[in-house]
């Protein structure tokens, strides 16, 4: 989806302070609560999530959460040190230096330590502190730390790292005046004697220091991780770990299925009957034709799926908050390697299962740069959610609805899976071919951090939601409402000149999209595609889901399928061949402009975005082939 | 690599053979510090003068002054000295050094893995690999051949409650720090 990952164009504030300050960073290891400290201080909706490396590049707003719109506050990705590792990190220290074009150089630091974990955290302030920027020194979670039983003496630690320190709690938002305070009277440090640091870029001084320091200041690390062992325990478990990862997976699918389809329906019958509502109330005509068979027909077409993905959302937001998402990659480690990849790789590709965009900038924490390549390349097989409303309108409309084991599974669930599944192979053998031949590199470390389980918070699961809700709608509003005016306009042109001087619309097979359609069709016929779904698949390539809006369009506007469901009129116009064909090309096919948009930025050239989109046409299109005739000849 | 990997496996505990691998330190110059992280305010270093123990890239040379041992120069013979991948699972080693490539020593140093550090084999992956290993009450996983790369020894018992830092104190030395300057 287009709309979901653009960072929205940010605009400094006009009038300077007239204090020191101008430009904040946030800076801190990873998974330290950089990006929730950010959307309290701001106000904004920065992704936040429980694994490391969420954020992978520099995001700016304007500090309104605590009154000053004045200020500009940067959000950075984690880092461990001032010598970056991989992509993201490179990306906070340039910006913390002042060497990234577009971002000013900040000019005061809030420094965001985990104090579940300080004295490792410690560590990263050294090189910090020695930047010589005015710093503010904050631990989050400091809630979850006394809950355990932890503690720090903040004054001593002010006074051994000479600059404020505060206890805040970032997800709750106490503690959050210390920064308030800090913004408001610059440069007042608590130095009475010279800061001593450690030799700086050696890991070695700075791990003695920081134990130094959290010894003297009375750190005491809270009891730890017990609950996160033991439920590690299972999850990580020899059998279990597996098997238990499966059924999730399943379950999934079949509450999207056995729960999301009523809500769909229900949700398309208020639809349409608000269309109905509508409809005396418009001149009868082109006008009334224009836009409820036209623009809403094809509008709603799309926003009935709107419970199923966010239902989905809400799965993949759970994984993502608790903390498994960095144990899914643990385990799939060992896959992966096979394939020339280390289970990093995982990680983007499980969050593109929600949308390929922010998958492919999450390929910044991959350190390797051929690895990351061809994690980028292979990105966009995983199912991301544009598909969905394509797979749930042919499936409902092809699958018939049978259930096997007693009702735990249906034949519509497992259709779906296998759409899953066949885009997740199609990654991992594209990504084998690549690592094997021209993507060939040395094996590179693994090496992951595992974050400490959390109860996802209701406020941070439901502002996902609403997030969503809010990207798909604009969606809608936008793309899908002006792709599906311009279909119905150009399935209405040229116009006729009937009898008795009126101009009337032509056939729908003589309009302009008909004569289209009808050009192209020879290129799909093989597939068992008529010349509607041609217009469908080159309107798609736009973003996938216009798929639908556009079938709903152009089966709207034919009068034999008129009156019909969406559903129906597909039913009747294709074969089952064709179906599963469709659904196998939208499995393997890059559709999405965008995609292609954030390939060529994140790779730099355009070589790249077009290899992938040739690439995946000729094989969705071998797939589709193959498919149909293999269905058609079991069932034709 | 997979050479290598065999020869390693086959020496038994404490006697690592070289595996092909040529020493680290070899002609290699030790610079005292990296200029370009000197932006900022240069600290007091006479302070802690401990932290001179080593260089740096973050090698230790407090294993020169303690036992005349280069720590990159693999004794055969010195009791008690394994690898990370070797430790079982439930056990602690306390980190000696790391043997790898420059960058990635550096990032894990910077996660923890540090000389003198405790570090306790937690778990395996449900295919047996990578090993989830705690280091400073984090958890971080790495595959068999990065933990094959970093030497630990058996950490003593009396040894537990004791901070690491604590122990090399002694070797702190003002011409050291004389020497950062």
């Amino acid at each position: 989806m287009s709309t979901c990952c653009e960072t929205p164009a940010f605009e400094p504030p006009k009038v300077p302070s007239p204090g020191a300050f101008k430009t904040v960073a946030l800076i801190g290891p990873p998974n330290a609560g950089k990006s929730t400290l950010f959307n309290r201080l701001t106000g904004l909706r920065q992704k936040v999530a429980n694994y490391p490396g969420v954020t992978v590049e520099q995001r700016m707003g304007l500090m309104a959460g605590v009154g000053r719109e004045d200020l500009t506050l940067i959000d950075l990705p984690g880092i461990y040190s001032l010598t970056p590792y991989s992509e993201d990190a490179r990306v906070a220290v340039d910006v913390l230096r002042g060497k990234m074009p577009g971002t000013p150089k900040p000019d005061a630091v809030l420094l965001v330590l985990d104090s579940l974990h300080l004295s490792r955290q410690l560590m990263l302030a050294a090189p910090i502190l020695s930047l010589g920027l005015p710093t503010l020194v904050l631990l989050n979670m400091s809630d979850l730390m006394k809950a355990r039983g932890g503690q720090v003496d903040t004054l001593k630690l002010a006074r051994e790292l000479c600059a404020p320190v505060a206890l805040i709690s970032a997800t709750h938002g106490t503690g959050l005046d210390a920064v308030s305070l800090f913004l408001n009277q610059p440069g007042n440090g608590t130095a009475d004697h010279p800061l001593t640091l450690p030799v700086l870029g050696n890991a070695a001084s700075a791990h003695i220091w920081a134990a130094q320091v959290s010894r003297r200041t009375g750190y005491k690390a809270p009891l730890s991780q017990e609950g996160t062992r033991k439920i590690d325990n299972i999850l990580l478990h020899r059998i279990w770990g597996p098997l238990l990862f499966i059924a999730v997976v399943v379950g999934v699918f079949e509450v999207v299925f056995s729960l999301g389809q009523p809500l769909s329906d229900g949700f398309g019958d208020i639809l349409a009957r608000m269309g109905e509502l509508v409809r005396p109330l418009l001149p009868a005509g082109w006008l009334q034709s224009l836009i409820l068979d036209g623009a809403w027909k094809g509008v709603s077409s799309v926003l009935v799926f709107l419970p199923q993905i966010l239902l989905l959302f809400l799965f993949i937001g759970i994984l993502e908050d608790t903390g498994y998402l960095a144990r899914a990659a643990l385990i799939a480690d060992r896959v992966m390697r096979t394939i020339g990849l280390n289970g990093k790789a995982f990680i983007p590709l499980l969050s593109a299962y929600a949308c390929a965009i922010p998958a492919i900038m999450a390929t910044r924490t991959i350190e390797n740069r051929r690895d990351r390549l061809a994690t980028i390349l292979v990105t966009p097989f995983m199912t991301c959610s544009a598909r969905l409303p394509v797979y749930l309108l042919l499936i409902a409309a092809f699958i018939p609805h049978t259930v096997y084991l007693h009702g735990f599974i249906g034949l519509q669930t497992i259709v779906m899976l296998s759409l899953y599944v066949a885009g997740f192979v199609g990654a991992m053998t594209t990504a084998w071919l690549l690592k094997s031949s021209i993507l060939k590199s040395s094996e590179t470390p693994f090496i992951l951090e595992l974050p400490q389980y959390r109860m996802p918070t209701l406020r941070s699961l439901s502002l996902r939601l609403v997030d969503r809700a809010s990207v798909f709608l604009r969606q809608a509003g936008t793309i899908i409402l002006s792709v599906t005016l311009a279909l119905w306009v150009l399935a209405h042109l040229p116009v006729v000149h009937a009898a008795g001087g009126t101009y009337t619309a032509p056939e729908l097979a003589d309009s302009v999209i008909g004569r289209l359609g009808h050009f192209i069709e020879p290129a799909i016929a093989p597939l068992g595609f008529n010349w509607k779904i041609g217009i469908g698949l080159l309107s798609s390539v736009l973003a996938r889901e216009v798929m639908v809006s556009t079938m709903g369009t152009l089966y709207g506007a034919d009068p034999a399928t008129q009156a019909m469901h969406l559903q129906t009129a597909l039913h009747h116009d294709m074969t089952l061949g064709g179906a599963l064909a469709l659904m196998i090309f939208f499995a393997f096919a890059m559709q999405c402009t965008s995609t292609m948009a954030v390939v060529k930025r994140e790779t730099n050239s355009w070589k790249w975005p077009a290899v992938q989109f040739l690439y995946m046409l000729a094989l969705a299109w071998i797939a589709a082939f193959v498919v149909n005739h293999v269905v058609m000849a079991i069932f034709g | 690599m997979k050479r290598a990997e065999g020869i390693r496996q086959r020496g038994s505990e404490g006697e690592i053979s070289q595996a092909g691998k040529p020493p680290l330190l070899g002609g290699q110059t030790v610079n005292w510090h990296d200029s370009r992280e000197f932006d900022g305010d240069v600290c007091d270093s006479d302070q802690i003068g401990r932290i001179l123990k080593s260089d740096q890239s973050g090698r230790s040379l407090s294993w020169n002054l303690r036992s005349n041992v280069l720590p990159f120069r693999r004794v055969q013979g010195v009791p008690r000295v394994s690898v990370l991948s070797e430790l079982k699972v439930g056990a602690t080693g306390i980190l000696i050094a790391l043997d790898l490539p420059e960058s990635v020593q550096n990032h894990l140093m910077h996660m923890g893995f540090v000389p003198d550090a405790r570090v306790t084999a937690l778990r395996r992956a449900p295919a047996g690999d990578p090993t989830v290993y705690g280091v400073d009450g984090m958890e971080i996983a790495l595959r068999h051949e990065t933990a094959e790369a970093i030497r630990v020894k058996a950490a003593e018992p009396d040894a537990e409650s004791r901070p690491a830092s604590q122990k090399s104190t002694r070797f702190a030395s003002p011409k050291l720090a004389e020497a950062t300057r």
